[in-house]
């Protein structure tokens, strides 16, 4: 187990690196003369032309004068000792950016995922349980549904019917609880939908294992069955797709914030695109694959934990 | 959804889809065929649109903006008076070029990459898997906004983006697949009768190993289709001139208490077309695989 600790963690460490250096050259491989380009981007338009002197100051402002590599090299220093550089669009540093960014994201997400889980495991269980009946027919449908909608619209018909037609929740903002209500919904329909599915399957494969038939023929009543034996054993499937699922959470949140005007990373991302704000988007886009990659070791470690027959060799 | 697209789960599909009685099961679901000859209408349909379009989807009118549904218009007009059936029309065809393009590109270098790198294998075969841990690490619609910043928008750039985004799921599968084929005896005699690399990969292994990557591919057209729509509702996919549903969404919103549909009609498009593929899908897989029990049962 430690052993496959340590292994995790190198591994870990490693596509951190390899992520930040893919990121990093994305992010700075602009065709062309990168510094000209931004300067436009940033103050004079993409249809003029830059004044020499301007691309100079913001060569010099954003280093563009050394090798790629190098500039690769100070970033990760700076990461290093907690200085992201200071973004041009806000003319402030990276790093306060992010820390105040950070908050309302994983508040959105953990909300979001908390209601996704209570209500998929109810709902897929019960779903399992009632098979084929009226109801499971009816959550089935509306699971296949919800897969199928994207979140920016889903958002935007919760918008329309609850903060226009019924003024019941306010349109976009953040503050107290009214506000993340919307963003929540819109946001975890997905995952919502996926755990219905997979806990339902999942559950209906274990029932008819050799130990749950067991439970059963030795007089368990149903309740002690499916609570005590079968959720356990059904559970491990719907831990792996809570692990995608956080990914693409993040990456939902990106949409989601910016409709709602959540003061999110997302947000913060898609303002940082918009005005070409390098050092903003680089950093960014390395904090959400650092929380998305965490998560993902953190469930991969948590596997052993609930199925102690699970060995990591 | 990638659970079921396990290496080990999708050989068994693929021998499942190989049995002859896979048409006979097929037809005992009514409904299943009835979505793929929805899922055929709605490509015939997207190949016509511009000329079944009552309407042309970009001719303004400024005396009729934000109408409402008459018999002129049947959904009535967006902001600048363009007819938003026709427009809808027109927008299934922008998603599926883009998305059956995107498909095409990402199945072709995805599993060219997956078969050179598994039959090639040592260290070559190692740097290829790791390149495919890290596209795979990062959550795809992030990576497609770091890509929007290297590149910029516009159609092409979008199909290049999203092959570049997925194409290291289908290089996995495949790289899976050739591992479990290449030391089989029929390459191995390939090899001893001097046949070049390239003939046994393109010629002997292949044929083998593309039916799984074949039924992701079309597993993957819906998501497709709904990355196509969030990055041009973000404004980063395709130029406002072309009509999309993603961006038609986009520019209803200032306008949705006077003119709800044009968000409504777009976003409703969106979700047929992605449930069609969906429903096909997953019963393409339940067919393949009589065990599984996981579609609507209609």
């Amino acid at each position: 187990m430690h052993h496959y600790i340590i292994k995790r963690t190198g591994y870990l460490l490693l596509t951190l690196i390899i992520a930040s250096l893919f990121t990093f050259v994305i992010v700075n491989a602009i065709p062309g003369e990168t510094a000209e380009i931004l300067t436009k981007h940033l103050f004079v338009g993409i249809d003029e032309v830059a004044p020499p002197e301007m691309v100079a100051e913001v060569a010099s402002r954003y280093n563009l004068n050394k090798p790629l590599l190098e500039q690769y090299a100070d970033w990760v220093f700076g990461i290093a000792q907690g200085d992201l550089g200071d973004s041009l669009l806000f003319n402030r540093p990276v790093s306060k950016l992010l820390g105040n960014a950070i908050p309302p994201t994983i508040m959105l997400t953990a909300v979001s995922i908390t209601f996704s889980i209570l209500i998929g495991l109810a709902l897929g269980i019960y779903s399992a349980l009632h098979r084929n009946n009226i109801a499971d027919h009816i959550i089935r449908i509306a699971t296949i549904f919800s897969v199928s909608m994207p979140g920016f619209w889903v958002a935007v018909v919760l918008i329309l019917i609850f903060s226009v037609w019924l003024g019941l929740l306010p349109v976009a903002g953040y503050g107290g609880a009214e506000y993340i209500i919307l963003p929540a919904i819109a946001l975890g329909l997905h995952t919502t939908a996926s755990i219905i599915r997979i806990m339902r399957t999942s559950l209906l494969d274990t029932m008819e294992k050799p130990f749950v038939v067991f439970a059963r023929a030795k007089g368990l009543s149903a309740r002690k069955v499916v609570f005590g034996h079968a959720c356990k054993n059904a559970f491990l499937p719907v831990l792996t797709v809570i692990g995608m699922s956080f990914g693409s959470l993040l990456a939902g949140s990106v949409v989601i914030e910016s409709i709602f005007a959540w003061p999110g990373i997302g947000n913060l991302l898609i303002k940082a695109i918009s005005a070409r704000d390098l050092v903003l988007i680089e950093s960014t886009i390395m904090v959400i694959v650092f929380m998305f990659l965490v998560v993902n070791f953190v469930i991969d470690l948590l596997y052993h934990t609930i199925d102690p027959r699970i060995t990591y060799e | 959804m990638s659970e079921v697209w396990s290496p080990g789960n999708v050989r068994k599909i693929y021998t499942r889809l190989s049995g002859t009685d896979f048409y006979a099961r097929l037809m005992k679901r009514p409904f299943l065929v009835l979505t793929v000859v929805l899922i055929g209408f709605v490509l015939v349909l997207s190949v016509f649109a511009p000329v079944i379009a009552p309407q042309d989807p970009n001719a303004t009118d400024l005396y009729g903006k934000n109408q409402g549904p008459s018999e002129e218009h049947v959904f009535g007009t967006d902001y600048l008076g363009r007819d938003l059936f026709s427009r809808t029309l027109c927008g299934l065809q922008t998603s599926m070029a883009i998305a059956l393009t995107t498909i095409f590109v990402t199945f072709f270098i995805g599993t060219a990459i997956g078969c050179y790198s598994a039959y090639h294998g040592g260290w070559v075969d190692n740097v290829f898997a790791r390149i495919i841990d890290v596209f795979l690490a990062f959550p795809s619609i992030i990576l497609a906004l770091a890509l929007i910043t290297l590149i910029g928008p516009g159609i092409f750039n979008m199909i290049l983006m999203l092959a570049v985004v997925q194409w290291a799921s289908f290089a996995r599968l495949m790289r899976g697949q050739v591992l479990s084929e290449k030391n089989r005896e029929y390459v191995q005699s390939a090899k001893a009768a001097g046949l070049p690399a390239w003939m046994i990969m393109v010629k002997h292994i292949a044929p083998n190993c593309i039916m799984p990557v074949l039924i992701l591919a079309t597993m993957d057209i819906g998501h497709t289709i709904l990355a196509i729509s969030t990055l041009s509702f973000l404004g980063l996919g395709i130029p406002p001139s072309v009509p999309e549903w993603g961006s038609m969404i986009n520019s209803g919103l200032n306008y949705m208490r006077i003119a709800p549909l044009n968000v409504i009609i777009p976003g409703l498009a969106i979700t047929v077309v992605t449930l069609l593929f969906n429903i096909a899908g997953e019963g393409l897989r339940d067919v393949s695989d009589p065990n599984s029990d996981n579609t609507v049962a209609l």
